[in-house]
């Protein structure tokens, strides 16, 4: 293989990383130093050192998103997104008629309708478009459960009848469920990958427009260097309090923070593992996912696989573009805290999993950057923590030592130097400044704040979104902090299915999951009310009173009807909500209603019922080997009854076909009216019984 | 072979008359049989046409037969599947498959619909590897590199490798 130049973007990515890495560290530097002004002579140094460190750090990170902000808005504002050279968008060419695009949609034990409703609605909308030659969708399970596998399967197949999809929608159960979604999505590739040039990757709750899939092809054709194009998939579609508070901030402040993310990634952007489309043959060839020397949770499989999976693609010289600009690509956020932190964990360890991989050979430097800064994500929380521990004993010694060494009674004059004021000011406009561009932007755009409820809905949504956030942020400090703790004492996490549907927390449940915090909340006022005064303690009535309002809030938020009165009264409304998009309004459970209704036991229904047993059967080979083991499983059941065999049994009967189609038969031909009965089978006297009483009738 | 009123050249109630009478002696000594059999076929969407014939096949195959119980069900319903079995030409399952998608039985996929069928859910595979890279490399390695490239950025750097597609 030849080798070639420096990409035209490179350099200019370069160029402003350099910016982006000064405009972080001389104002972090600059504000350190100013607090080491405030803290000279006054703090030991055993702790002035660990704070001021500590301060940089933070002021640091939070300045990042400040500066990402700032350039994204300044780019909306000037009404163009980023055009440097190598841009995909800049050069789209028509797809060849060869052309061919796999959607793979990998799912774990999710809700089978709604899966089926979100590949129904991005299969319409390609078919709209007039695009669906180009693309064959692939659901790849990885369930173990017979149940869920029996009810995709029916699902599948009659997805498939009503769409006419048979040939376009593929379906494929992986019974060994190794590295989980990676290995998933790597089992696909290993089988199917060489037939299809590229693929993108869905969620279970992934929507996307055949218009928007369409474009990225045509990216894809016409710039062939480019090995992944990640789209912003946009939060849709949830009705609690909690999650509408998300799918605000998302649409509102997201594209100011993307703007500015895609100016200084360029090529060298990041994948989020769905809605995006890959280049096949250079994922299958270099993407692949290490395996960490040691064990889990620090070491074994990568939990967070789409960083490195981006990370390994760059390092083998294709483009990796995030391209907001790109509509019309939905996801959904978790409807409650409870499942918000559950995802949180898991994305806890896998992200410190990257930190492993900071010394790997020939990862580009952007990459490098964006494991540190998925890394803070979830280290950020204990550092505040910390910083603030430090804080208070700086306080107390300040206070309780006079200049001279001497203890003598609480003093606080020292709080009238201005400079604390103005740093707290400074941090305050790095966080909340970002928040005001967003609503400048859109009030900035014609028509577009309708679409947010109006310029005083708006206005208000921000603000108590705002408020949501402050008080948020210490519940978030102490979970993260615990869950960063939990990494790295060892105890990992294990593959759990994500709650997709709009479910509330009851009060049992957020006082077990959140009494914590609200009983720390509450002991730490009563503890340093006496100590502080009112002045003083109103400082941190922001992290006390989140911490204290833990549980009301888990409890409140998570309501549906809450979430709807919002609505109602036009608060934190998305544009997707004024105008549904064609692809959302088909995601209603109507549109899956001729899906096969299953009562009961699948199990049991597709032992028993012709049909189902037929579709079941039929996709089953004949598995000679375990014929031996089959025959005793389906002696087993016939005698105990479906409720006689654990899943790992069913599993064993389900996947031979010759055990099935035994087993169909002898459940029918059976005599015994109580084995009818436990398979969910009238007696045939009574069948009779029933006959004549409806022809007497 | 199984044939349809339409496939029939003289009135087909007339040539089933001779059956029927028949059919009476069996249902009256196998009604529970044949209730179990009228029972899986409301589950199949089979046309009138087909659901007489095959009761009509399971109740000649009945016809004399000197057994009881499980035995006798199993006769039953050994027949049944024989009588699917002849409406596809084939295999009872394939029968069954298409009367479950709704296709014209045993006319389409060559009567091979269980093939088929595993075909639309899987396409042939077509192996590639795909295997991990270590990416192991140790911090003081890491940092000699970061210290070379400091100090002679030129004397490290590697040309990026042409990409498929790229001039």
């Amino acid at each position: 293989m030849g080798r070639s130049g420096a990409r035209p973007w490179e350099a200019i990515g370069r160029y402003r990383r350099y910016w982006l890495s000064a405009f972080i560290i001389l104002p972090a530097c600059s504000a350190g130093l100013m607090l080491a002004q405030v803290l000279a002579d006054r703090l030991p140094l055993w702790l002035e050192i660990p704070t001021l460190t500590i301060f940089a750090l933070l002021f640091a990170w939070i300045s990042a998103g400040f500066w990402t902000a700032l350039v994204g808005f300044i780019l909306l504002m000037r009404g163009r997104t980023d055009t440097a050279p190598g841009s995909p968008e800049l050069r789209l060419a028509e797809p060849r008629p060869q052309s061919r695009v796999a959607i793979v949609m990998p799912i774990y034990n999710e809700e089978v309708e709604r899966v089926a409703a979100g590949l129904q609605a991005t299969y319409k909308s390609l078919q709209h478009a007039g695009a669906l030659a180009h693309f064959e969708f692939f659901l790849l399970s990885d369930t173990r459960d017979p149940a869920i596998w029996l009810r995709e399967e029916l699902v599948w197949s009659a997805l498939c009848q009503s769409l006419d999809a048979f040939g376009r929608i593929h379906y494929r159960r992986r019974p060994i469920n190794n590295k989980a979604k990676s290995g998933n999505v790597a089992d696909f590739c290993r089988r199917w990958g060489k037939d299809y040039e590229y693929m993108v990757v869905l969620d279970a709750d992934s929507v996307m427009n055949g218009e928007t899939l369409y474009r990225m092809l045509e990216m894809m054709e016409g710039n062939p260097q480019v090995g992944i194009i990640q789209t912003q998939p946009v939060a849709v579609n949830r009705e609690t309090l909690y999650a509408r508070l998300q799918q605000f901030a998302q649409h509102l402040y997201g594209p100011i923070f993307s703007a500015g993310l895609r100016f200084w990634q360029l090529g060298d952007g990041h994948y989020i593992g769905h809605n995006a489309i890959l280049r096949t043959a250079p994922f299958t060839q270099y993407c692949a996912l290490p395996v960490l020397p040691g064990r889990p949770p620090l070491g074994g499989p990568l939990l967070s696989h789409d960083f490195v999976e981006a990370a390994l693609m760059a390092k083998s010289g294709w483009g990796v573009w995030f391209v907001p600009s790109l509509s019309g690509s939905y996801e959904e956020v978790p409807p409650t805290l409870i499942d918000d932190l559950k995802r949180d964990r898991r994305w806890a360890q896998g992200n410190l999993q990257h930190l492993r991989l900071l010394a790997g050979e020939g990862l580009r430097s952007a990459h490098r950057f964006l494991f540190i800064n998925g890394a803070m994500s979830f280290l950020a929380a204990p550092l505040w923590g910390l910083f603030l521990i430090l804080g208070a004993l700086g306080s107390l010694h300040w206070a309780t030592t006079a200049s001279d060494g001497s203890i003598t009674s609480f003093d606080w004059g020292w709080l009238a130097d201005p400079m604390p004021f103005w740093l707290f000011g400074v941090t305050a406009v790095l966080l909340l400044s970002p928040k005001f561009m967003a609503v400048l932007w859109v009030v900035r755009q014609r028509g577009q704040k309708e679409n947010f409820g109006g310029l005083f809905c708006l206005v208000a949504s921000m603000f108590f979104e705002s408020i949501f956030s402050i008080l948020m942020a210490p519940i978030r400090m102490a979970f993260h902090s615990q869950f960063v703790i939990q990494t790295l004492m060892g105890r990992g996490v294990r593959w759990g299915t994500q709650v997709r549907g709009d479910q509330e927390t009851s009060w049992a449940d957020a006082f077990r999951y959140f009494g914590w915090c609200s009983v720390l909340g509450l002991s730490l006022a009563a503890l340093l009310y006496p100590f502080l005064g009112a002045w003083h303690f109103a400082w941190l009535v922001p992290i006390l009173g989140g911490l204290t309002a833990a549980v009301p809030l888990a409890a409140w938020t998570s309501r549906p009807a809450l979430g709807r009165w919002a609505r109602r009264h036009r608060l934190f409304v998305i544009p997707e909500e004024v105008h549904v998009p064609q692809e959302l309004q088909t995601l209603g459970v109507d549109s899956v209603a001729y899906l096969p209704h299953i009562e009961g036991d699948p199990f049991i229904q597709v032992v028993v019922d012709p049909r189902f047993n037929a579709i079941h059967t039929a996709l089953q080979r004949n598995r000679t080997g375990a014929w031996s083991r089959a025959a005793n499983l389906c002696h087993k059941a016939l005698e105990q009854g479906p409720q006689g065999l654990n899943n790992r049994e069913r599993n064993v009967l389900l996947s031979d076909r010759n055990s099935m189609l035994a087993l169909h038969r002898a459940v029918w031909s059976t005599d015994d009216s109580a084995r009818l009965a436990a398979w969910g089978l009238q007696s045939d006297d009574q069948e009779l019984a029933d006959a004549q009483m409806i022809e007497s009738k | 072979m199984f044939k349809d009123e339409s496939s029939y050249s003289v009135n087909p109630a007339g040539e089933l008359l001779a059956g029927w009478a028949a059919e009476a002696m069996v249902v009256a000594n196998k009604a529970p049989v044949l209730a179990r059999v009228e029972q899986y076929m409301a589950r199949l969407s089979l046309t009138d046409a087909q659901r007489l014939w095959i009761r009509g096949q399971v109740v000649a195959q009945l016809r004399g037969a000197d057994m009881e119980g499980e035995a006798l069900y199993a006769q039953a319903f050994a027949s049944l599947h024989m009588a699917l079995a002849t409406l596809t030409d084939g295999d009872e399952l394939d029968a069954r498959l298409d009367l479950s998608l709704n296709l014209p039985v045993g006319e389409t996929h060559d009567g091979k619909s269980c093939r088929w069928l595993q075909r639309q859910m899987a396409p042939a595979t077509v192996r590639s590897s795909m295997a991990s890279r270590p990416l192991n490399r140790s911090w003081g390695a890491a940092l000699l590199r970061l210290v070379q490239s400091l100090l002679d950025r030129r004397a490290i750097s590697a040309n990026r490798r042409v990409l498929p597609g790229e001039a």
